[in-house]
């Protein structure tokens, strides 16, 4: 028991901000069918942007700065949909992928500008930086708290996409985007909206874990967030948030399992787990063999 | 009473359509008049669900001139010739499987532009199989539910003109019936105006006072239902069925 609660908390923390950036990389392909490899850069300058703005050790300061980091990388992924993504949608998913990795290029070369080479850190907010005991087991503050964010951010997704008029439009648009057109829905505008939020979690989760990593340009494309992040996409699903946040919290704890039981094998462990569902279930958890997309499913 | 001699609801001059290099359509024309129920006969791959795809702008690249109530939407988006006022019920009906009935029914509303909406009670109302089917998600209807509900999620803006692909498609004759009689009563009902395309000789013969025939993306013949129903020449040329 003493080991399984760090285990478990620590899995959870490991996966939320990674299911925060799922999240929104699983909604934009649900609606858009674009697998958007800019997210990394949205992720990195999210991150950035909380190195920049927090002022001072308050977890006011800290939560204004993650709001911050949201809304600058949301309007910047609304400029992304706009200039780079709109012109492209109609010549097909594979320009569209190329697309976005010109924009993560893009996104990485001016972050490299502003911010420079030199990695940053950012320091935990004062009322999170200790721990508590957990089934006698020291369990971070901070790690804690990620829970919790982690939690509120799949409720709001889960209402945002059931129970409100633009859940209803994204949840028709990721089933049949004609259809949609067809019954008046202003498909573009639903594109947008989601590319904002998508691009707002991703600037989030950037922020998230500004103080629990050293900072740099590697942050975009790194092995700790954002390669699980395309995983769990996969993994979960592609197009489904419940897909990604269950795939991201397994994951989590797998991987924080296996740092503990088998150190040598940490690391390994979405890579072969990805492996194994695309032998055995492509379609991943929440996924169809027919239809790929599953948004709130 | 004729197309031309009504106030026009649908007007198509000359339209071409592609997919990619090949062409589907061409130099269709159709006159509907405000209140006609029109058909549109032809075998399978005649062109008469391309029509309704060049009529929406989807899925097809065309020319031509397209006239709604003597507006032009020939270069609209689909999303504004819906809320100009025209519905289409597509031949495979796509409910959205993920959504309830009701939800499908509630995303209709964004076809309304400045129309209000009809509201759930009365198409209630006017077809009540609905009330049953209203909280189940699009994917635990039947195929003539599923009919039933992608018409009634396109009366749901009042709709001028309604596009009816292939109602009857896949459907037991019972229900063909049901359909019927519900497509019927939709004129006086909603006061809406109908074109309907099928291979259905008999379903159209009830419904329709006038015909186009289509084949390889040309209208063939025009005119009214009823000469076209006793012509077993003009149905063994262009539909290869006799009425029973």
């Amino acid at each position: 028991m003493n080991d399984l609660v760090p285990i478990v908390v620590a899995g959870i923390a490991q996966g939320v901000p990674i299911f925060v950036v799922a999240s929104g990389l699983t909604l934009i392909y649900g609606v858009l069918h674009v697998l958007n490899f800019a997210h990394g850069g949205f992720f990195l300058i999210g991150a950035l942007i909380v190195t920049t703005t927090l002022q001072g050790p308050s977890l006011a300061a800290f939560g204004l700065s993650v709001l911050l980091a949201g809304v600058g990388v949301m309007l910047i992924g609304v400029v992304s949909e706009v200039a780079v993504f709109r012109p492209l949608y109609k010549a097909g998913s594979t320009v569209s992928f190329l697309g976005a990795f010109a924009l993560f290029l893009a996104l990485v070369g001016i972050a490299l500008l502003i911010w420079g080479t030199n990695p940053r850190t950012v320091a935990y907010p004062e009322a999170l930086n200790g721990s508590f005991d957990v089934g006698g087991a020291r369990v971070g503050q901070y790690d804690l708290a990620l829970v919790a964010v982690g939690g509120v951010i799949a409720a709001g997704l889960y209402l945002l996409l059931t129970r409100t008029s633009l859940g209803t439009r994204v949840r028709a648009v990721s089933h049949d985007r004609t259809m949609a057109l067809a019954l008046g829905i202003r498909v573009q505008r639903v594109s947008t909206s989601i590319f904002a939020i998508g691009a707002f979690l991703a600037g989030v989760a950037g922020a998230l874990i500004a103080p629990v990593s050293s900072i740099d340009e590697s942050l975009a494309l790194s092995s700790d967030y954002m390669l699980p992040a395309f995983i769990v996409i996969i993994v979960g699903g592609l197009g489904s948030v419940p897909g990604a946040l269950i795939a991201a919290l397994a994951l989590g704890v797998l991987e924080s399992a296996l740092f503990r039981v088998a150190p040598s094998l940490s690391g390994f462990s979405y890579y072969l787990v990805v492996a194994l569902f695309l032998m055995f279930r492509p379609q991943g958890i929440f996924g169809s063999p027919s239809r790929s997309t599953q948004m709130a499913r | 009473m004729s197309g031309s001699e009504r106030s026009s609801m649908l007007s198509v001059r000359g339209l071409d359509g592609w997919y990619g290099s090949a062409q589907a359509l061409f130099g269709v024309d159709l006159e509907v008049g405000v209140g006609e129920v029109v058909g549109l006969l032809g075998r399978n791959g005649a062109g008469k669900s391309s029509t309704f795809n060049a009529i929406m702008n989807l899925e097809l690249r065309s020319s031509g001139e397209i006239f709604v109530a003597g507006r032009s939407v020939a270069k609209r988006t689909a999303d504004q010739i819906a809320r100009a006022g025209v519905a289409w019920v597509p031949e495979d009906r796509r409910i959205f499987s993920n959504l309830t009935v009701r939800e499908n029914l509630d995303l209709a509303r964004f076809a309304c532009g400045d129309r209000e909406p009809v509201g759930v009670d009365e198409l209630l109302d006017s077809l009540p199989l609905l009330d049953k089917l209203i909280n189940r998600k699009g994917n635990q209807l039947s195929g003539g539910e599923q009919q039933l509900v992608a018409i009634a999620r396109a009366l749901v803006p009042r709709p001028a003109l309604l596009l009816l692909d292939e109602p009857t498609e896949g459907l037991a004759p019972l229900i063909v019936e049901g359909i019927a009689d519900a497509i019927a009563r939709l004129p006086e009902l909603f006061d809406v105006t109908i074109v309907l395309a099928e291979q259905n000789l008999p379903f159209v013969t009830s419904l329709t006072s006038r015909v186009y025939v289509l084949e390889t993306g040309r209208v063939v013949h025009a005119g009214p239902t009823a000469d076209f129903a006793a012509d077993a020449e003009l149905q063994d040329r262009y539909l290869s069925v006799s009425v029973a």
